[in-house]
């Protein structure tokens, strides 16, 4: 048991999920409609977006980057999907086609810059921050895109067996991204970039290159959680993505992947998700005073980052 | 392999706690339902109203109703609001809940009203983030069985929201700006200032403003200034116009209520600094803003009724919960609006009170229509 236990909380993902439950804890006892099946499908739907839209933030932090840009590349992802349904009539598939294209080509643009010209991540994907959202804006003129097929919203509405169908997904999505990292070279190649670029570089990996996919793969996901937001609320909205910075590194990172790179937690976004959407979800349905809920959220994601500070201490002293 | 397993495990503990928790609703508990019994002391006294005639009983208590209102975050409008909210309570004896988030997105938005039902508020009260995107949420609430009402802002049509309370916002800005426009004789220089360029209500307003603009051929916008959402925003997207234009600027008008925050820094600090007037107009009633008119730093607001669309929104869903509905055809009721200025910055909140009242009445033999 004692084993088991240690085993556990050497885990990374261990401080989100221990604080989930603890905090499914708190809010239930405190508030028991908090468990009924309404709220946990809204919650959980809610948590499964959240992990889409930090998967592409991970896909940069995992590689040693980090994408400031993430929000607008979704916003622009988002005004895209808009302009080919509404503007261009284009069939679903279609649509989320180009828009899938578009947010690897910004991830393309970002990469480039950051691997060809080793420049600083941040601040590059800071700059293209602003790029991005200026042609979401040009482009749309501040309009949300509302003519969006009856159909494609099905997915992000929709549910089965009581769960909604974007957590379905966002398994799917987890198991592929466990295999990519654990079994294929290019994952492996992923994380030893991230791990120790030096130690990459002369064993032969084209860390470069790594990082170019790596900002793809970001871009990628960005417009995946774009498309996926518009198919829940049914409307392309050029603001979307505006609070996907704070989400995306607070879900990543407590999530249990590394912000130094070289580490990622599938289950961790799980959790993660869950907690930031419960945090959100228990503190209104607590009766929290809504002025202090901003500092009550960072406050939780404080202690979590506590608790993961200690569980390291005590996982290192074990060895 | 383990951690496939353990994501298989996370998705067993979502499923079984979906599929198998209580609903949020006990439909046993809903108002129409609740069972009252006169205590056995009282029974031969109690007074029997069968013979009553049917238009002296329309007005139900609606003290049971379990009601609440969300505000998108902290605003001085949904300040406001909250007076009405709480002058409704006051009046009928009944705990409202005004639940303010704390970002103007339709996820903030999504998150706080699902809550709010979750918790079995039976009707709900919003100020939409998205005309379009809240659709979805209210026909999420709708088939849950809550009832959603709009107020200071419409979603498109069609919608699940039962009624809107507002202040139609192209004829407001249109008033507004003929105002201003004949303040400065008809003719001049004019800076129009428009808040977040994705509120719904925004686009309406600058169709007010257009349309104006086409009557007065000798009124020239000098520059139209987007996209702010704080005070802060506002005084630095609004400054280097001054600037660019000082001298030139006979009046100006805000159309958010941040902005017109913004717009009323800098027109004190121009003012002094330059000696040049400028007439100015700006939205909305917080206190800040009526003493700037008290003290002549701005000439005129366009007050909307905030105070008056919590209360009639408290109103109606609290009827909404005793049987009434919207009559046909009902859907966006004007709240009623008034132009403030030194002259009647004092009594026009009574005027406006007058206002609610009498359409607090005219829900019951108007607006409204008792089902079955």
């Amino acid at each position: 048991m004692k084993r088991v236990a240690k085993k556990f909380i050497a885990r990374q993902d261990s401080t989100s999920i221990i604080a989930t439950v603890v905090l499914v804890l708190v809010f239930w006892a405190l508030q028991p409609e908090f468990l009924s099946a309404f709220n946990i499908f809204n919650v959980s739907r809610t948590a499964a977006l959240y992990a889409f839209v930090a998967l592409g933030q991970a896909m940069a932090i995992v590689v040693g980057d980090m994408n400031v840009a993430l929000g607008s590349m979704g916003s622009l992802s988002v005004v895209m999907l808009g302009v080919c349904m509404e503007t261009w009539s284009l069939s679903p598939i279609l649509a989320v086609a180009i828009t899938l294209l578009v947010g690897v080509l910004t991830g393309l643009f970002n990469g480039i810059i950051i691997a060809k010209f080793k420049m600083n991540p941040f601040v590059v994907t800071l700059a293209t921050s602003f790029v991005f959202t200026g042609f979401a804006n040009g482009i749309s003129k501040g309009q949300p895109y509302s003519n969006i097929s009856e159909s494609f919203t099905l997915l992000g509405k929709g549910k089965i067996f009581g769960v909604s169908n974007l957590v379905w997904l966002l398994f799917a999505v987890l198991v592929i991204v466990t295999l990519f990292f654990r079994y294929t070279k290019l994952g492996r190649s992923i994380l030893a970039t991230g791990g120790s670029e030096p130690a990459a570089r002369l064993s032969g990996i084209k860390t470069s290159k790594i990082k170019l996919i790596a900002n793809c793969l970001s871009g990628f996901f960005a417009a995946a959680a774009a498309c996926l937001w518009v198919s829940r609320v049914g409307t392309a909205q050029p603001s979307t993505g505006t609070d996907w910075m704070m989400t995306s590194m607070a879900v990543t990172v407590i999530g249990g992947t590394s912000m130094s790179g070289g580490v990622i937690s599938p289950l961790g976004f799980v959790f993660a998700g869950l907690l930031m959407a419960l945090i959100r979800n228990g503190l209104i349905m607590i009766g929290v005073n809504v002025y202090y809920e901003q500092a009550f959220l960072g406050a939780v994601i404080l202690a979590a980052l506590l608790i993961d500070y200690f569980r390291m201490r005590v996982v290192t002293r074990g060895r | 392999m383990k951690k496939l397993v353990a994501l298989l495990l996370a998705l067993a503990l979502i499923f079984s706690l979906a599929a198998c928790s209580k609903p949020a609703f006990d439909e046993n508990k809903t108002p129409e339902t609740v069972e009252t019994t006169v205590p056995e002391d009282q029974a031969d006294v109690a007074p029997d109203t069968t013979d009553v005639p049917a238009e002296e009983s329309t007005e139900d208590s609606l003290s049971d109703s379990k009601i609440a209102l969300y505000g998108l975050a902290p605003h001085p409008f949904f300040d406001s609001v909250k007076k009405g909210v709480e002058r409704w309570s006051e009046e009928n004896d009944c705990e409202v809940l005004y639940q303010l988030g704390n970002a103007w997105t339709q996820d903030s938005m999504d998150t706080g009203v699902l809550a709010l039902a979750a918790m079995g508020y039976q009707g709900i009260g919003c100020y939409p983030a998205d005309a379009s995107a809240s659709n979805a949420l209210y026909t999420d609430l709708v088939n849950e069985g809550v009832a959603v009402t709009n107020y200071g802002c419409s979603t498109n049509e069609p919608t699940d929201a039962s009624i809107c309370f507002m202040t139609p916002m192209t004829e407001s800005a249109a008033d507004a700006l003929e105002w201003l426009i004949n303040e400065i004789g008809g003719k001049g220089n004019i800076i129009v200032v428009i808040e977040r360029v994705d509120d719904p209500n925004n686009i309406l307003r600058l169709e007010g403003v257009e349309t104006t603009l086409e009557k007065y051929p000798d009124v020239t916008v000098l520059q139209q200034i987007w996209g702010m959402s704080t005070e802060a925003e506002a005084i630095a997207a609004i400054e280097p116009v001054f600037s660019s234009y000082a001298g030139q600027i006979d009046g100006i008008i805000a159309l958010g209520a941040t902005a017109s925050l913004g717009m009323q820094t800098v027109i004190a600090e121009y003012q002094k600094s330059s000696g040049n007037d400028v007439v100015s107009i700006g939205i909305d009633d917080d206190e800040v803003t009526l003493k700037n008119i008290r003290d002549g730093i701005l000439d005129a607001t366009y007050a909307q009724n905030p105070v008056g669309m919590g209360y009639l929104t408290c109103q109606v869903l609290a009827m909404m919960q005793h049987g009434w509905v919207p009559a046909e055809g009902v859907y966006t009721i004007s709240s009623g609006s008034a132009i403030v200025t030194k002259e009647n910055v004092d009594t026009y909140a009574d005027e406006l009170q007058a206002v609610t009242d009498q359409i607090s009445a005219e829900l019951y033999t108007t607006y409204m229509v008792k089902e079955g």
